[in-house]
């Protein structure tokens, strides 16, 4: 007779029912509850980035992004070792966050129009950058308008190929392009001479640049194309946890704006200077009202320093990539980075 | 001639079959619900996320440019066009390849049951090799040797009429603008111009996906070859047939017989092979619509979609094609 094994079928059925349920509860429920109830905060993060997300010899991932990254979970958790990192491609990413996979992209992804509007939210700016091209020193182009003709390798679904088909449109200028699923890809196709040039960020150039044994046989063009305001990147719909996000890694620039830093944030928590109260949570009850303790932007930037030591520690001068601050400058120093007021 | 009267179902055995029946009745609405529930879900879900749903997007302009296209793209063109180029480029590998890989097939499996013994050895080693390594291991070796080994596009190797590069190879075509002539390939600066490109990506593509499938249809053939009786190939020895045309005329379409729902299934798995496209830069479905699709209008979720519908409708087509093909072969046997 067939029924125990009609039966059993429909208690299957009502089985993967009950799962897909499941899933749809993930996707509508508040993200900073799921956060607070795994204690853990999950982010997507670059394959390879040398000083944004890479990993050291001893394989663990560190990088710029990676202490963005830290600076959330500190705040959400207290804790900046409850984080769990998901090297992600862009295919991955952008449709791994709006699904909950992660809860957050501390990637290496340009804000856009169609992006946010797409629904993935930019909660703060934390790297203004801009697009260049890499060559030889051997093909002797001097500047954007020798690469007429070129061949250039870039990543698929980047800004870059927007950027690349517009430039050359408007400059009646004739290339072929190959895409590559990932920055790395792109990058040895062209180490390996199938293209003339490649673009991508000039910090993300920086980075592979840093890695060469041989670098000096290559040249980035003077010419920026592109401004590309970059940051961690949340689902929409999730106000709550994208305000944690914002004012999380707010702090790390209010924080240099106010001349706290790592080794001196416990003593800044006696200042009494308002603003560096109101920050660190002694007074006002910021944490409380983005559901999380009050000392949120302590934790932050205990955990990670504040944002010159986070780009002094991952890519600033001292490190291979060399980067000058340039247009991320704190304000006062002449950039383009300032913290929305604490008050 | 008339029809067999249909055996009725006595009450007793009705009886015994209902549970059965009502079970299947249940569990079919039991899945039906869950399809239902599943999609509202999914619509739910999206609009308490927010997320813009649906194919709109489809006829806006793309903005970006596709290496190989067999159709007119230009950045001008819209996501519609960019799919369709897409699918293109996919088929085109996935025809090239099998055709190839059914060739290379076709000669190891006869090398393999050929007297002499190095032909014989060099085929089994043929398929041991490349059918132990994986697929994609093989295609980045292949891309990657192309590019270590082409020359650049100023010590192009010339080929008669034809280029070869690092940029590809360039091939003679003819051009009707205003009359037919013929356009050769040179070398101008950075890159070539004139002829047509056959890219590296789609070399070293073609190559690994041809190598590894037809290492597997090699068995397939060999298995069907085997299961012709030698009877017949020592009866067409008798009527004087020379081996080559004895392979063609007599083993092989009985060969196929058996071989072609086997072979079918490989050529499905070429074709869901083709994929690894992504990972050496060749604009197929994968790549274009799954990639750059996906990302430029933020809607992955309907561009996975697209991805998943595009591969079944070509794996249905193929198995369409040799089920087609294999009535065909039954019919002739059944003659």
């Amino acid at each position: 007779m067939d029924f125990p094994r009609a039966f059993s079928n429909a208690l299957e059925t009502l089985l993967s029912l009950a799962a897909v349920a499941a899933l749809a509860g993930t996707a509508q429920a508040d993200v900073l509850d799921d956060v607070k109830t795994n204690g853990v905060v999950k982010c997507g993060v670059t394959l390879s980035a040398p000083g944004f997300s890479a990993e050291n010899n001893e394989g663990k991932r560190e990088g710029f992004d990676i202490d963005l990254c830290k600076a959330i979970a500190a705040a959400a958790l207290g804790d900046e070792t409850k984080m769990q990192l998901t090297p992600m491609d862009l295919k991955t990413a952008f449709a791994g966050l709006p699904t909950g996979v992660v809860d957050v992209l501390t990637h290496r992804f340009t804000w856009t129009e169609s992006r946010d509007i797409g629904g993935l939210k930019f909660p703060k700016i934390m790297f203004f950058d801009g697009q260049g091209f890499v060559v030889a020193r051997k093909s002797k182009v001097g500047k954007l308008a020798d690469l007429n003709n070129a061949t250039i390798c870039t990543l698929q679904g980047s800004t870059s190929e927007l950027i690349v088909a517009s430039y050359f449109g408007a400059h009646k200028m004739k290339y072929k392009i190959v895409t590559f699923a990932s920055a790395e890809q792109a990058w040895d196709a062209f180490v390996g001479k199938r293209c003339d040039t490649v673009i991508n960020d000039r910090s993300g150039l920086a980075a592979r640049l840093a890695k060469l044994p041989n670098k000096d046989d290559y040249r980035v063009l003077a010419e920026t194309v592109s401004n590309e305001p970059i940051g961690p990147i949340v689902a929409q719909g999730q106000p709550r946890w994208e305000a944690l996000v914002r004012f999380t890694l707010n702090a790390l620039v209010a924080a240099e704006e106010l001349g706290i830093t790592q080794a001196n944030v416990d003593e800044q928590r006696n200042s009494q200077n308002p603003d560096v109260q109101r920050l660190l949570g002694a007074t006002g009850d910021f944490g409380a009202k983005l559901g999380v303790g009050n000392d949120y932007a302590y934790k932050a930037v205990k955990a990670v320093g504040n944002y010159g030591e986070i780009w002094d520690r991952n890519v600033g001068p001292k490190t291979p990539l060399r980067l000058e601050r340039g247009r991320n400058a704190l304000v006062a120093n002449g950039g383009l980075m300032m913290s929305i007021p604490v008050r | 001639m008339t029809a067999p009267p249909k055996p009725r179902l006595s009450r007793a055995v009705l009886i015994e079959r209902l549970p059965g029946y009502a079970g299947q009745a249940v569990l079919l609405a039991l899945v039906a619900w869950l399809v239902w529930r599943g999609v509202a879900n999914f619509q739910a879900s999206a609009r308490a996320l927010h997320l813009s749903v649906g194919f709109d997007f489809l006829r806006t302009r793309a903005g970006f440019d596709i290496a190989q296209s067999l159709i007119a793209f230009t950045p001008a063109s819209t996501y519609l066009d960019a799919i369709a180029a897409a699918a293109l480029n996919t088929l085109l590998v996935i025809a090239l390849a099998g055709v190839l890989s059914t060739l290379i097939g076709l000669c190891v499996a006869f090398g393999r049951l050929a007297p002499a013994g190095l032909v014989q050895g060099v085929s089994a080693a043929y398929v041991e090799v490349f059918r132990n390594i994986p697929l994609l291991l093989q295609i980045l070796f292949w891309y990657a040797s192309a590019l270590a080994l082409l020359p650049a596009v100023a010590d192009s190797i010339q080929l008669g009429p034809a280029l070869l590069n690092n940029r590809g190879l360039f091939l003679p075509s003819a051009q009707f603008d205003p009359v037919i002539a013929l356009s050769r390939p040179r070398v101008e600066g950075f890159d070539v111009s004139g002829g047509v490109a056959i890219l590296p990506e789609l070399m070293a593509l073609t190559l690994g996906l041809s190598i590894y499938n037809g290492a597997f249809l090699a068995e397939i053939f060999r298995a069907g070859i085997l299961s012709v009786p030698r009877g017949q190939i020592e009866a067409a020895a008798t009527v004087g047939l020379s081996g080559m045309r004895a392979a063609l005329l007599i083993v092989l379409p009985q060969a196929l017989r058996v071989a072609l729902p086997a072979a079918g299934g490989q050529y499905q798995t070429l074709a869901k092979a083709s994929s690894l496209a992504a990972a050496i830069g060749y604009p197929d479905i994968m790549q274009i619509v799954g990639g750059t699709v996906a990302s430029q209008t933020s809607q992955a979720l309907e561009a996975m979609a697209l991805v998943v519908l595009l591969y079944a409708a070509i794996n249905l087509a193929i198995a369409l094609i040799v089920g087609f093909a294999n009535r065909r072969l039954l019919a002739h046997e059944g003659r």
